[in-house]
């Protein structure tokens, strides 16, 4: 463990991932404390006002303050993304290892629902999920649990499957070791690092999606101060103020960049096949 | 061969009835009636009884599943209920739009993806591999959304080099076509073309350390020759897997850049479809999507074994 923790803060692109992680948590548990403005507050007197010295990254077609926004958007697509990942995680994790374990009725029945929902593109699921549920962030967060589930579950029951047969697993067993604790003390342990793998990249793609949803008008409702909600904003007043597209998606981008970077770098530290490549 | 290719296609007749059963049934829990949209002001108990009964939707839904799959194996997609034109009518005229919308993007990630990833993977750990990773990675990290907007913002608005948005047919000119297809193509290719760059950088790293590659230098085979004559079949595999699966995000990624440059193809269709509760145009546009990248993922598997002789079924 403490060589883990040593290469991980010894990896550049892991200690450039966490910083910038970090700043977007600053940001979002900070939020009213560092942004101007309120996020609704409507400037009537400033309407599509370019950058500038009282609104730092200018203001939208209704006077309201970008930065504000940006930083208040940040309590979003954060919130959605690790409620999100965290509930498609231990639905995943659980389904998945219990069909590889059990093998059987469950597995099966698992493998085909994963391939059915695997078969749909994940942006065209999320959003008849959402069409089904309506259009709020709770909604998103439950669509794109839904949407992630099968990805998790694929990856555990794949590690489960590899262990399962292992010495120390047959030991155990045969020491009366009941299934439950089989399962959680030991297999779940030693499935972890794919899992933590998939948990970053998954955040990246939570978060990208929020935002893609929310473009589409299926997503946050209109007024909230979402990263999504606000490129669409700027989409409609692209020709008379560019800033109000350009700064959210700086925005998203960034906080997308932070997770691919922490994943990658987490894959390199935790799989010991990749150790020393790249 | 055939017999796994027979295998394997009659393997994906059960998933596809499965998809057509959560698509059918989904759908239907949609809230919302399509009678209110459709009539709007003239709206009556009776209108919208007499509505139902006109399009089946008054029959169990089990009954209605069922009448729609016999229809469907007859290409009898049904009628949009807001247009009143038949869904396949509709599909067929928005299907050229996407499909050479994800066949440009397509061609974008594979060209500029595949030499970019393997000009990284040879050079492991210099300059051009930082700068392939690092491209990678702002790659996959930008929204297509965004990108898009940007650049409509850069290129049409401000440099006028392209049109903003609209679909110009292939038999107005190609010149023109593609000028209308370039910056959708970009866009939606963007993030697949970072996919495919980092995946085939991968795969020039399993294999620049091979036995044969070695051989191949000591014989005195370098550069474009020796990756073209080594390198691309063994990578390939990998590649063309990474490939089949990124349809699917260029599937799903249409709906949006259709919407954002105004292409009336089968994404800014299903979406049309979702927000008017149009029952059987959404029916069949989702489940159209999902057979595609269910048909293409089957080519991607087919194809292991024209890629690799040493894969036998």
């Amino acid at each position: 463990m403490q060589d883990l923790l040593y290469r991980f803060f010894h990896n550049r692109l892991a200690v450039f991932g966490s910083a910038l992680l970090l700043v977007f948590v600053i940001l979002a548990l900070f939020a009213p404390l560092l942004a101007p403005f309120s996020p609704y507050y409507m400037d009537t007197n400033a309407i599509l006002q370019a950058p500038g010295d009282v609104h730092l990254l200018g203001t939208d077609n209704l006077g309201r303050d970008i930065l504000s926004r940006i930083i208040y958007g940040s309590r979003i697509s954060l919130r959605v993304a690790f409620t999100s990942v965290t509930f498609a995680t231990i639905c995943g994790v659980l389904l998945g290892i219990s069909a590889g374990f059990f093998g059987g009725l469950i597995d099966h029945l698992l493998s085909r629902v994963t391939d059915v929902m695997f078969s749909f593109p994940e942006i065209l699921l999320a959003l008849l999920i959402m069409s089904i549920l309506g259009s709020n962030i709770n909604n998103i967060i439950i669509a794109i649990s839904i949407v992630y589930s099968p990805i998790f579950a694929r990856i555990a029951r794949g590690a489960a499957l590899n262990i399962k047969n292992s010495l120390f697993i047959e030991a155990s067993r045969s020491i009366g070791v009941p299934n439950r604790a089989l399962l959680l003390k030991h297999i779940l342990p030693n499935i972890m690092p794919p899992v933590i793998v998939q948990i970053t990249l998954s955040l990246a793609f939570a978060i990208l999606a929020e935002a893609a949803l929310s473009f589409l008008g299926i997503g946050a409702e209109p007024d909230t101060p979402s990263w999504g909600i606000m490129l669409s904003d700027g989409y409609a007043w692209l020709e008379l103020g560019w800033w109000v597209s350009v700064f959210p998606g700086i925005a998203i981008s960034l906080a997308v960049l932070a997770f691919n970077v922490l994943g990658d770098s987490l894959r390199d530290l935790l799989d010991p096949k990749l150790k020393n490549v790249g | 061969m055939l017999r796994y290719a027979c295998k394997r296609i009659l393997s994906a007749v059960p998933v596809l009835l499965l998809i057509s059963i959560v698509v059918f049934f989904s759908v239907r829990l949609v809230p919302g009636d399509f009678a209110t949209i459709v009539l709007g002001n003239l709206y009556t108990d009776e209108a919208a009884a007499a509505l139902r009964q006109q399009y089946g939707l008054d029959q169990p839904l089990p009954q209605q599943y069922l009448i729609w799959l016999g229809n469907l194996f007859q290409g009898d997609f049904g009628y949009s209920y807001i247009s009143r034109q038949p869904v396949a009518e509709l599909l067929l005229k928005a299907l050229p739009v996407t499909l050479e919308l994800t066949a440009l993007s397509l061609l974008f990630a594979i060209f500029i993806g595949i030499p970019l990833g393997y000009v990284g993977g040879y050079h492991r750990n210099r300059l051009p591999d930082s700068c392939v990773s690092v491209l990678g990675l702002i790659g996959i990290s930008v929204p297509n959304f965004w990108l898009g907007s940007m650049m409509i913002l850069t290129l049409s608005l401000t440099l006028h080099l392209f049109p903003s948005g609209g679909f110009v047919p292939l038999s107005s000119g190609l010149a023109a076509n593609l000028r209308s297809m370039f910056m959708p193509a970009v866009a939606l290719g963007g993030a697949v073309s970072a996919v495919v760059m980092r995946s085939s950088r991968s795969a020039m790293i399993e294999v620049v350390d091979q036995e044969y590659i070695k051989m191949a230098r000591a014989k005195g085979v370098y550069g474009l020759r020796l990756i073209l004559g080594h390198v691309v079949r063994n990578t390939m595999i990998n590649i063309v897997t990474i490939l089949g699966l990124q349809t699917g995000s260029l599937l799903g990624g249409s709906v949006v850049i259709e919407k954002i440059f105004s292409l009336a193809g089968v994404g800014s269709l299903a979406l049309r479809a979702i927000s008017n509760r149009d029952y059987l145009l959404m029916q069949g546009t989702v489940l159209f999507i999902t057979t595609m990248f269910v048909l293409i993922n089957l080519i991607v598997d087919l194809s292991y074994s024209l890629l690799n002789p040493q894969i036998k079924y």
